[in-house]
């Protein structure tokens, strides 16, 4: 795979932003950040800037789209919510890497034994 | 089984990601022009997102002061995030290279005076270039505008002392009646005659044709070819019109199939009206059917006709040589008294047509425009460095602002092709042998089955 460093992390980024939309349904881009935050147990220290363009790149390819709205402080916010696209591809990327992990996982417990 | 599950879905996986990656790009195509709207859009979703943060911070206890410089920290720069939003939203190549040819633009009519010397310098030579390159199409390479002109060609007898004839009406025939490698074979004379009914008369270019020629040269545009029964002394009371005479003398009357105009004193019915491009031979404005009577294909030696035609699919110029020849040397047997020592030689239209020493001196003109463009380019060169010289300012303080070496490059390929597109060549239209390609007569092969009736 000839992917590079950046386009992993991109590409990471967009499946958290896409689960963290299915779990909390509808959201604007600070709540988004903020949960992948807690949630990453505070690890990851997100540049919330590099947010807004993988949401815009999400929304070009069909898994989310946008509309503004109004935050829990009446405070005008856009909001981004799954597609069904985007559900599907969740479910399937969230797949990937449960079978990915596990292949890992056993490998290394396999090399690990010897 | 789970590796077949696994393969198939990473095939439908894959091409999934690429539809998507498509619409991703269709979008931001779509998008371009609508950037306006998308900035305003950022910079209050940005905003807003930063409210929010500055808010959350006050909340958890920090001083309004720390809880903004937080937030701005914790976004990596509002810039920065403009500038990669937008490098998303459209197509960064595009926009650059548009920017690149309006500032191009604003930069050359800042000095209207070179500007002007290039583009004049340019068209000049340009149109040099154009006219002798039209001129040299007209004259050597496509001197015909005549379908398939590659299968035509000229066959001519050879005398004893080795220079080229004419043929007679009944060589001709026999030529027709014995030879393989032609698909046509027709016959053509040149002599001029006069056209006049009501006091006004004129002096034509008439070439004198067998029935085949149209088949060969392609059908007219109005009306048909000449029949075979038309080239024989009782029905060869017909005529067919060049386009320039038609419109000239008979006003592009449509009705003009089958009326009748005098020829050298006796009326003569139109059967048809070239196209406009066909002028084979040069200058023809009327085409009349050779009448083949018993006396002139009785006489051998009386050699008046060229010969033109069609090569098969099969034959190619040597095969018809060496079948012509073959034929020539039966008929001097057979013929000795008009015939000895004579032979046949196939040569190719332009070879026939084309007078010897044009090709030379056209290729001497074109070598020569391309000098003169050559000269021009030098010139251009030299007003271009003093363009250079006058901007050496303006290139530091861009290259301070931060313009890479590649766009000012980039900058400045822009601005000479736009020099170079904007100085127009102009050019003589001489014969315009380019349109002959697009006439639809088809390869001279297929043309056959419309002379008649069509």
């Amino acid at each position: 795979m000839s992917r590079k460093p950046t386009d992993v992390w991109q590409g990471t980024l967009a499946l958290m932003v896409l689960k963290t939309l299915e779990t909390m349904g509808p959201q604007h881009g600070f709540g988004i950040a903020r949960r992948i935050e807690q949630t990453s147990g505070d690890r990851l220290s997100l540049n919330y800037g590099t947010l807004y363009p993988a949401l815009l790149k999400l929304e070009q390819e069909g898994y989310i789209t946008s509309e503004w709205g109004l935050s829990e402080n009446n405070r005008k916010a856009k909001f981004y919510r799954l597609t069904r696209a985007g559900r599907k591809q969740v479910a399937k990327e969230a797949q990937a890497w449960d079978e990915t992990t596990a292949i890992l996982a056993r490998f290394m417990a396999a090399n690990r034994s010897e | 089984m789970g590796r077949d599950h696994g393969d198939s879905r990473a095939v439908h996986g894959r091409e999934s990601e690429r539809v998507r990656t498509l619409r991703a790009w269709i979008v931001r195509l779509v998008g371009l022009p609508r950037r306006g709207s998308r900035e305003r859009d950022i910079a209050a979703e940005l905003e807003s997102h930063l409210d929010m943060h500055v808010e959350h911070n006050i909340r958890a206890g920090m001083s309004p002061v720390d809880a903004r410089r937080q937030a701005l920290i914790a976004l990596g720069g509002v810039e920065q995030t403009k500038e990669q939003y937008r490098d998303r939203l459209g197509i960064p190549l595009v926009e650059t290279i548009s920017r690149d040819i309006l500032d191009a633009g604003r930069r050359l009519r800042r000095s209207p005076g070179a500007v002007l010397a290039i583009l004049l310098t340019l068209a000049a030579a340009l149109g040099v270039n154009g006219t002798m390159f039209a001129l040299g199409d007209a004259l050597v390479l496509r001197p015909f505008s005549l379908p398939q002109v590659d299968e035509l060609v000229a066959v001519n007898e050879t005398r004893p002392d080795g220079g080229l004839s004419w043929t007679s009406a009944a060589a001709f025939r026999d030529w027709k009646q014995q030879a393989t490698s032609f698909e046509a074979l027709a016959a053509l004379m040149i002599e001029d005659v006069e056209i006049g009914e009501d006091g006004d008369p004129e002096r034509l270019r008439a070439t004198w044709v067998s029935h085949e020629f149209f088949s060969i040269v392609g059908r007219p545009a109005l009306g048909r070819g000449f029949l075979e029964d038309e080239t024989s002394v009782t029905l060869d009371r017909r005529i067919i019109l060049a386009d320039g005479l038609w419109r000239r003398r008979f006003g592009a009357d449509p009705t003009i199939v089958g009326r009748s105009v005098v020829i050298d004193g006796i009326p003569h019915e139109v059967v048809g009206v070239a196209p406009p491009d066909l002028d084979f031979p040069y200058g023809t404005e009327v085409w009349l059917p050779i009448a083949f009577n018993a006396t002139a294909l009785a006489t051998r030696d009386a050699r008046v006709l060229l010969s033109v035609g069609c090569l098969t699919r099969d034959a190619t110029l040597e095969s018809a040589r060496a079948e012509m020849s073959v034929i020539a040397t039966r008929m001097a047997r057979e013929f000795p008294d008009s015939h000895a020592g004579r032979g046949a030689l196939v040569r190719t239209l332009g070879d026939a047509f084309v007078e010897e020493g044009t090709a030379p001196l056209s290729a001497l003109l074109q070598a020569s425009a391309l000098l003169v463009l050559l000269v021009a380019c030098a010139n251009i060169t030299n007003l271009v460095m003093a363009l250079a010289g006058a901007r050496r300012r303006e290139v530091a303080v861009r290259s301070a602002l931060g313009a890479t070496r590649s766009g000012l490059l980039r900058g400045l390929w822009i601005e000479h092709g736009l020099l170079a597109l904007l100085a127009p060549g102009a050019r003589w239209r001489g014969r315009d042998a380019a349109t002959g390609e697009s006439r639809d007569a088809g390869s001279c092969r297929t043309v056959r089955g419309w002379v008649a009736g069509n």
